[in-house]
Protein backbone atom coordinates (compact mmCIF):
# COMPACT_ATOMS: atom_id res chain seq x y z
CA UNK A 1 0.00 0.00 0.00
CA UNK A 2 1.36 3.80 -0.71
CA UNK A 3 0.82 6.14 1.06
CA UNK A 4 -0.16 8.26 -2.00
CA UNK A 5 -2.90 6.31 -2.20
CA UNK A 6 -4.35 6.29 0.69
CA UNK A 7 -4.05 10.12 0.86
CA UNK A 8 -5.53 10.48 -2.53
CA UNK A 9 -8.38 8.28 -0.83
CA UNK A 10 -8.68 10.36 1.72
CA UNK A 11 -8.82 13.54 -0.46
CA UNK A 12 -11.75 11.87 -2.14
CA UNK A 13 -13.45 10.99 1.09
CA UNK A 14 -13.30 14.33 1.95
CA UNK A 15 -14.54 15.65 -1.39
CA UNK A 16 -17.74 13.86 -1.86
CA UNK A 17 -20.59 14.21 0.59
CA UNK A 18 -21.84 10.66 -0.73
CA UNK A 19 -19.66 8.15 -1.89
CA UNK A 20 -19.85 4.58 -2.24
CA UNK A 21 -16.77 2.23 -2.32
CA UNK A 22 -17.79 -1.15 -4.35
CA UNK A 23 -17.51 -3.30 -6.52
CA UNK A 24 -17.96 -2.61 -10.15
CA UNK A 25 -19.96 0.64 -11.23
CA UNK A 26 -22.65 2.63 -10.61
CA UNK A 27 -24.30 0.30 -13.83
CA UNK A 28 -22.69 -2.39 -13.70
CA UNK A 29 -22.01 -3.48 -10.42
CA UNK A 30 -19.91 -6.85 -10.45
CA UNK A 31 -21.44 -8.39 -6.77
CA UNK A 32 -24.46 -8.99 -5.00
CA UNK A 33 -23.59 -6.76 -1.82
CA UNK A 34 -22.75 -3.56 -3.91
CA UNK A 35 -25.54 -3.68 -6.34
CA UNK A 36 -27.74 -3.91 -2.85
CA UNK A 37 -26.06 -1.01 -1.73
CA UNK A 38 -26.56 1.77 -5.03
CA UNK A 39 -30.32 0.34 -5.12
CA UNK A 40 -30.74 2.02 -2.12
CA UNK A 41 -29.07 5.29 -3.15
CA UNK A 42 -31.08 5.06 -6.05
CA UNK A 43 -34.40 4.38 -4.06
CA UNK A 44 -33.10 7.83 -2.35
CA UNK A 45 -32.71 9.70 -5.23
CA UNK A 46 -29.81 11.59 -3.75
CA UNK A 47 -26.75 11.94 -5.84
CA UNK A 48 -23.59 9.87 -5.32
CA UNK A 49 -20.56 9.01 -6.37
CA UNK A 50 -18.66 5.60 -6.44
CA UNK A 51 -15.22 4.31 -6.61
CA UNK A 52 -14.66 0.68 -8.16
CA UNK A 53 -12.24 -1.22 -5.88
CA UNK A 54 -11.55 -3.57 -8.50
CA UNK A 55 -9.68 -0.52 -10.54
CA UNK A 56 -6.80 -1.51 -8.60
CA UNK A 57 -5.78 -3.99 -6.58
CA UNK A 58 -4.08 -1.49 -4.18
CA UNK A 59 -6.99 0.32 -3.12
CA UNK A 60 -9.17 -2.61 -1.05
CA UNK A 61 -6.30 -2.50 1.74
CA UNK A 62 -5.87 1.38 1.91
CA UNK A 63 -9.44 1.77 1.92
CA UNK A 64 -9.07 -0.88 4.82
CA UNK A 65 -6.61 1.31 6.55
CA UNK A 66 -9.01 4.01 6.28
CA UNK A 67 -12.26 2.96 7.66
CA UNK A 68 -11.11 0.08 9.87
CA UNK A 69 -13.68 -2.34 7.98
CA UNK A 70 -12.48 -5.27 5.63
CA UNK A 71 -15.17 -5.84 2.94
CA UNK A 72 -17.00 -3.56 -0.06
CA UNK A 73 -19.38 -2.38 -0.21
CA UNK A 74 -18.21 0.88 2.14
CA UNK A 75 -20.12 3.91 2.40
CA UNK A 76 -18.85 7.56 3.48
CA UNK A 77 -21.41 10.23 3.97
CA UNK A 78 -20.34 13.99 4.70
CA UNK A 79 -16.28 12.36 4.72
CA UNK A 80 -17.25 9.93 7.55
CA UNK A 81 -17.34 6.02 6.88
CA UNK A 82 -20.83 5.14 7.97
CA UNK A 83 -20.79 1.56 7.58
CA UNK A 84 -21.00 -1.53 5.09
CA UNK A 85 -23.73 -2.68 3.05
CA UNK A 86 -26.00 -4.61 5.82
CA UNK A 87 -25.49 -2.10 8.34
CA UNK A 88 -26.85 1.03 5.42
CA UNK A 89 -29.79 -1.43 4.11
CA UNK A 90 -30.76 -1.73 7.96
CA UNK A 91 -30.37 1.93 8.62
CA UNK A 92 -32.87 2.23 5.15
CA UNK A 93 -35.19 -0.03 5.98
CA UNK A 94 -35.13 2.13 9.50
CA UNK A 95 -36.05 5.07 7.82
CA UNK A 96 -32.78 6.71 9.41
CA UNK A 97 -30.70 6.11 6.16
CA UNK A 98 -32.34 9.88 3.91
CA UNK A 99 -31.40 12.02 7.22
CA UNK A 100 -28.07 11.21 7.51
CA UNK A 101 -27.83 11.28 3.25
CA UNK A 102 -29.82 14.78 3.76
CA UNK A 103 -27.45 16.29 6.45
CA UNK A 104 -24.58 15.39 4.71
CA UNK A 105 -25.44 16.37 1.38
CA UNK A 106 -26.39 19.94 3.34
CA UNK A 107 -22.82 19.87 5.16
CA UNK B 1 -11.24 -21.16 0.40
CA UNK B 2 -13.92 -22.38 2.76
CA UNK B 3 -14.80 -22.65 6.13
CA UNK B 4 -17.08 -24.82 7.99
CA UNK B 5 -20.78 -23.30 9.82
CA UNK B 6 -19.22 -24.55 12.97
CA UNK B 7 -16.29 -22.77 12.78
CA UNK B 8 -18.35 -19.95 11.57
CA UNK B 9 -20.19 -19.58 14.59
CA UNK B 10 -17.09 -20.42 16.89
CA UNK B 11 -14.99 -18.08 15.91
CA UNK B 12 -18.09 -15.28 16.85
CA UNK B 13 -19.34 -17.08 20.06
CA UNK B 14 -15.51 -17.27 21.50
CA UNK B 15 -15.15 -13.48 20.73
CA UNK B 16 -18.55 -12.57 22.02
CA UNK B 17 -19.47 -14.66 25.38
CA UNK B 18 -22.80 -14.93 26.00
CA UNK B 19 -23.96 -14.18 21.84
CA UNK B 20 -26.11 -16.36 20.29
CA UNK B 21 -24.58 -16.94 16.68
CA UNK B 22 -26.51 -18.39 13.83
CA UNK B 23 -24.14 -19.02 10.24
CA UNK B 24 -26.23 -19.43 7.34
CA UNK B 25 -24.15 -20.74 3.98
CA UNK B 26 -25.37 -17.74 1.27
CA UNK B 27 -24.28 -19.97 -1.64
CA UNK B 28 -23.63 -23.79 -1.34
CA UNK B 29 -19.84 -22.86 -0.79
CA UNK B 30 -18.71 -22.06 2.69
CA UNK B 31 -17.55 -18.99 1.91
CA UNK B 32 -20.47 -16.68 1.76
CA UNK B 33 -21.79 -16.79 4.58
CA UNK B 34 -25.10 -14.60 6.21
CA UNK B 35 -24.13 -14.22 10.38
CA UNK B 36 -26.86 -13.67 12.81
CA UNK B 37 -25.97 -12.65 16.38
CA UNK B 38 -28.05 -12.53 18.79
CA UNK B 39 -26.39 -11.15 22.13
CA UNK B 40 -28.12 -8.08 25.33
CA UNK B 41 -24.39 -6.33 25.02
CA UNK B 42 -25.93 -5.24 21.37
CA UNK B 43 -28.51 -2.99 23.31
CA UNK B 44 -27.73 0.73 22.90
CA UNK B 45 -24.58 -0.23 20.91
CA UNK B 46 -24.52 1.75 17.98
CA UNK B 47 -25.33 -0.60 14.69
CA UNK B 48 -21.67 0.30 13.49
CA UNK B 49 -19.85 -0.62 16.95
CA UNK B 50 -22.56 -3.89 16.26
CA UNK B 51 -21.13 -4.84 12.98
CA UNK B 52 -17.52 -3.72 13.82
CA UNK B 53 -17.55 -6.50 16.94
CA UNK B 54 -18.73 -9.17 14.64
CA UNK B 55 -16.56 -8.38 11.75
CA UNK B 56 -13.49 -8.39 14.49
CA UNK B 57 -14.56 -11.68 15.48
CA UNK B 58 -14.50 -13.18 11.38
CA UNK B 59 -11.59 -10.42 10.15
CA UNK B 60 -8.59 -13.79 10.09
CA UNK B 61 -10.69 -15.35 7.94
CA UNK B 62 -11.84 -12.85 5.51
CA UNK B 63 -9.95 -12.58 1.45
CA UNK B 64 -7.73 -9.62 1.92
CA UNK B 65 -7.53 -9.01 5.85
CA UNK B 66 -7.07 -12.74 6.72
CA UNK B 67 -6.53 -16.46 5.61
CA UNK B 68 -9.08 -15.72 2.85
CA UNK B 69 -11.61 -18.90 3.95
CA UNK B 70 -14.43 -16.71 3.98
CA UNK B 71 -15.14 -14.37 0.41
CA UNK B 72 -18.24 -12.58 2.28
CA UNK B 73 -20.06 -12.42 5.14
CA UNK B 74 -24.02 -10.69 5.26
CA UNK B 75 -24.31 -9.28 9.23
CA UNK B 76 -27.33 -9.35 11.27
CA UNK B 77 -26.90 -7.92 14.67
CA UNK B 78 -29.69 -8.29 17.50
CA UNK B 79 -29.83 -6.73 20.90
CA UNK B 80 -33.02 -8.99 22.04
CA UNK B 81 -34.68 -11.95 19.94
CA UNK B 82 -38.51 -10.28 18.83
CA UNK B 83 -39.76 -13.46 17.55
Amino acid sequence: MTQELKTSLEETIANHKVLLFIKGTRHFPRCGFSAAVIDVFEQLGAPFETVDVLADPSIKPALASISNWPTTPQIFLGGQFVGGGDLVRELHARGELKPLVDAALAS
Amino acid sequence: MSLPRDQVEAAVAAAIPGARVAATDLTGTQDHWQVRVVWDGFEGMPLLAQHRRVMAALQPHLEGSGSGAIHAVQLQTVATETT
